[in-house]
């Protein structure tokens, strides 16, 4: 008997703590909705007292799919922010084709299983006239076949494998493969910085490895020398068994190639063996993150990145401080490429005239340039995107446009 | 040679820290025989809660708190004593009621402790990694790490410190449980439970205690782990705790001096695999010698606990 009062105790004890959780955890989100249909509601209030007509048209809703919870939800969260700054202003702006923005999210956790039941729901949805994401390659992939069989325009920010595009017509991006990255990094360590003898340090994921094969490739290519190449696993926190063999091959520049969570610790344990090569990190090095976890130890790194903060650009620095003065950080290239996917989709819906998703698909076809905050957005024959690479460097805790700029474009 | 020194070390350190988690496993397995998943979680709370009392702001729930921003070696004392509480208090609620209960019970229970704990930590300090801040003690006002050489081979002082805390640590400890009167109540309860009760062993008071000073190892270790590689995240535990849990069995689960030969031996393994086999597998070493031991020597290192138990 005492046995079941315990037993209940416990499960009322669970209950009480599950829903005081779920209230803290439920107040988080909330708060972000509950802003954004606010700004809606502003807006709409605005648009209906100037233009009567605003109200009649289609509305521009799109799904926004990226892992909003989980251990990759930082990636989400940027995704989900960028979008809510481009919602903000094309409503601002009266809308789409007389029609409100406006976006469903669809939390994929990151997972290729995940994203597929997200792609259901958005395809389903028939209001939903394109897709800003997914954004990582595996739920991508997964989710591009059902989008290309429903025919919903499909524009990931930031999934960067060679083979997505290749999935058909309705299948975007605006980010580089990581080929392309790859190649235009060692042509920056070569023929710019004017260094030869390089490093390798790579996270083996998709993303890291294709990325530094094809920096290898590229250096040998140019009449450079690889010194050493490691990997590791992401998680991992210890990686002085892999600086100590990269130290003996004496590099000049360490090219690390995956997510700054664990380049951060690579840069402070180098240091602590005192390696004094310099370092350049990929595309996912580049966050404010980087010199809050890495410290005095990532002063002076060079980071490549699509979307560089501190360009003096005025559409640049127009989304920087919308973006700031409602989140108080500085966005980072996902934030901001999800700000291009919409911006790029409204574009196409106004040159379609109307908000629908073959419309604006075809739209998207036709479109020769779209100039946007992460550099000016030409598609190729696949669907992929021909951009600029900038590199950025840490200084004082900040990520600002490095001295030396990749020569070739 | 240089090299040698050099990965010798490093592995040497990362034993350390994995032997402070496998105290916890093997104190608490030698005497219910359950394996608590949830050291690996609260070893996370002890770096998360040292941070919490080192800086001076932090953000909990997503709104910004103000903290006390006490020195490194105030901080810890008070992290593990947190932890030691709800190391007791998960004993309490989630394996006590459960300890007549088929064995797979609490293990399912401590697997669920485990997760929630995880998505607790996430709830409250958000998904993101949190930096750990340096020790004055042992940093340049440059913000380098202070450090010394040894036939080349570069050892900072932090590491030092961690070899040295776990040393006190395991002797200390030792020394709990074969000098004091409940040091013997514990040993006598991993015996025979039913049987030290009958002579007036409070075997719940001597279960509670076990969790109360594995949780707060676990916290120390974890507390260690975040200030040498400067961060702590929702799932850092997972990983160590996996590896922690290794260690205990390699040194023969149940015995506390076996838990910290069995994690040292594991970290300078796994260096020296990393180093002159393939970093490529690196954590993976750690399972090839889990297999290969319970192949050949299932009772482990210095271990008879197990076959008496069986």
């Amino acid at each position: 008997m005492k046995r079941t009062i315990w037993i209940l105790a416990l499960c009322a004890v669970l209950v009480v703590a599950g829903a005081a959780l779920a209230a803290c955890s439920g107040d988080a989100s909330g708060d972000t909705t509950t802003t954004a249909a606010a700004t809606g509601t502003t807006a709409a209030g605005e648009t209906t007292s100037s233009t009567a007509a605003a109200a009649a048209g289609a509305p521009f809703k799109f799904g926004l799919a990226g892992p909003m919870t989980g251990q990759y939800a930082n990636y989400g969260t940027s995704h989900k922010q960028g979008a809510e700054i481009a919602v903000a202003e094309l409503n601002a702006a009266g809308g789409v084709n007389g029609g409100q923005a406006s976006f469903a999210i669809g939390d994929d956790l990151g997972d290729a299983k995940q994203a597929v039941l997200v792609a259901q729901q958005f395809i389903d949805d028939k209001d939903i006239v394109f897709v800003d994401g997914h954004q990582f390659s595996g739920a991508t992939i997964a989710a591009a076949a059902k989008y290309e069989v429903a025919g919903l325009p499909m524009i990931s920010p930031s999934a960067t494998n060679p083979d997505i595009t290749a999935l058909g017509k309705f299948i975007w991006r605006i980010c580089m493969t990581d080929a392309v990255q790859g190649k235009g990094l060692a042509d920056y360590t070569v023929n710019d910085l004017k260094l030869k003898n390089v490093a390798i340090m790579y996270d083996d994921s998709d993303y890291g490895r294709g990325l530094a094969d094809a920096y290898e490739a590229e250096i040998k290519a140019v009449g450079g020398t690889v010194a050493g190449k490691e990997q590791y696993t992401a998680g991992d926190s210890e990686f002085k068994a892999q600086l100590t063999k990269i130290k003996a091959g004496n590099p000049e520049l360490i090219f690390l190639s995956g997510y700054y969570p664990e380049g951060s610790k690579i840069v402070a344990q180098a240091k602590e063996l005192g390696i004094t090569a310099q370092f350049l990190g990929s595309d996912g090095y580049a966050s404010d993150e980087l010199a809050k976890l890495g410290g005095a130890a990532v002063e002076g790194m060079l980071v490549s990145t699509f979307f560089d903060y501190s360009k003096a650009d005025d559409a640049v620095q127009k989304f920087v401080t919308a973006f700031k003065a409602k989140f108080g950080i500085n966005p980072d290239w996902f934030a901001a490429n999800s700000y291009d996917v919409v911006m790029l989709a409204a574009q196409a819906a106004k040159n379609a005239g109307k908000n629908d998703r073959t419309a604006i698909n075809d739209a998207i076809t036709k479109l020769a340039e779209y100039k946007g905050i992460s550099g000016a957005i030409k598609f190729d024959a696949n669907g992929d995107v021909i951009k600029p690479l900038s590199i950025v460097m840490v200084k004082d805790g900040a990520l600002v446009t490095a001295p030396t700029q990749p020569s070739v474009q | 040679m240089t090299a040698f020194i050099q990965y010798l070390f490093n592995g040497l350190m990362l034993g350390c820290l994995y032997a402070l988690i496998a105290v916890g496993y093997t104190m608490v397995y030698g005497i219910i025989e359950l394996i608590n998943f949830a050291f690996g979680e609260l070893f996370m709370f002890g770096a998360y809660i040292s941070i919490m009392m080192m800086v001076s702001k932090i953000t909990l729930f997503g709104h910004e708190v103000s903290m006390p921003g006490l020195n490194f070696f105030l901080a810890v004392p008070i992290a593990m004593a947190i932890v030691a509480i709800l190391g007791v208090v998960i004993e309490r609620l989630a394996y006590r009621p459960l300890r007549n209960a088929p064995r797979l019970a609490a293990l399912i229970s401590a697997i669920g402790v485990s997760i929630l704990l995880q998505n607790v930590a996430q709830a409250i300090f958000g998904s993101k990694q949190v930096s750990f801040p340096t020790i004055s003690l042992f940093t340049t006002a440059e913000g380098q790490a202070k450090s010394f050489q040894i036939g080349g081979a570069i050892i900072t002082w932090l590491q030092v410190f961690v070899v040295g805390v776990t040393i006190v640590a395991m002797v200390a400890l030792n020394l709990y449980v074969s000098r004091t009167k409940m040091g013997r109540a514990m040993r006598a309860s991993a015996q025979d439970k039913r049987t030290s009760a009958l002579m007036g062993v409070n075997v719940n008071r001597v279960i509670a205690i076990t969790f109360l000073i594995g949780s707060a190892m676990g916290a120390l270790g974890g507390a260690l782990y975040g200030s040498v590689y400067h961060f702590a995240a929702p799932q850092m535990g997972f990983s160590p705790g996996l590896k922690a849990f290794i260690a205990a069995v390699l040194g023969g689960i149940g015995n506390i001096p076996g838990a910290f030969l069995g994690g040292i031996l594991l970290g300078i393994i796994e260096s020296f695999g990393a180093a002159y086999v393939s970093s490529r597998y690196q954590s993976a070493f750690a399972f090839i010698v889990l297999i290969l031991l319970l192949c050949f020597k299932p009772s482990g290192l210095l271990g008879s606990t197990v076959s008496q138990k069986a």
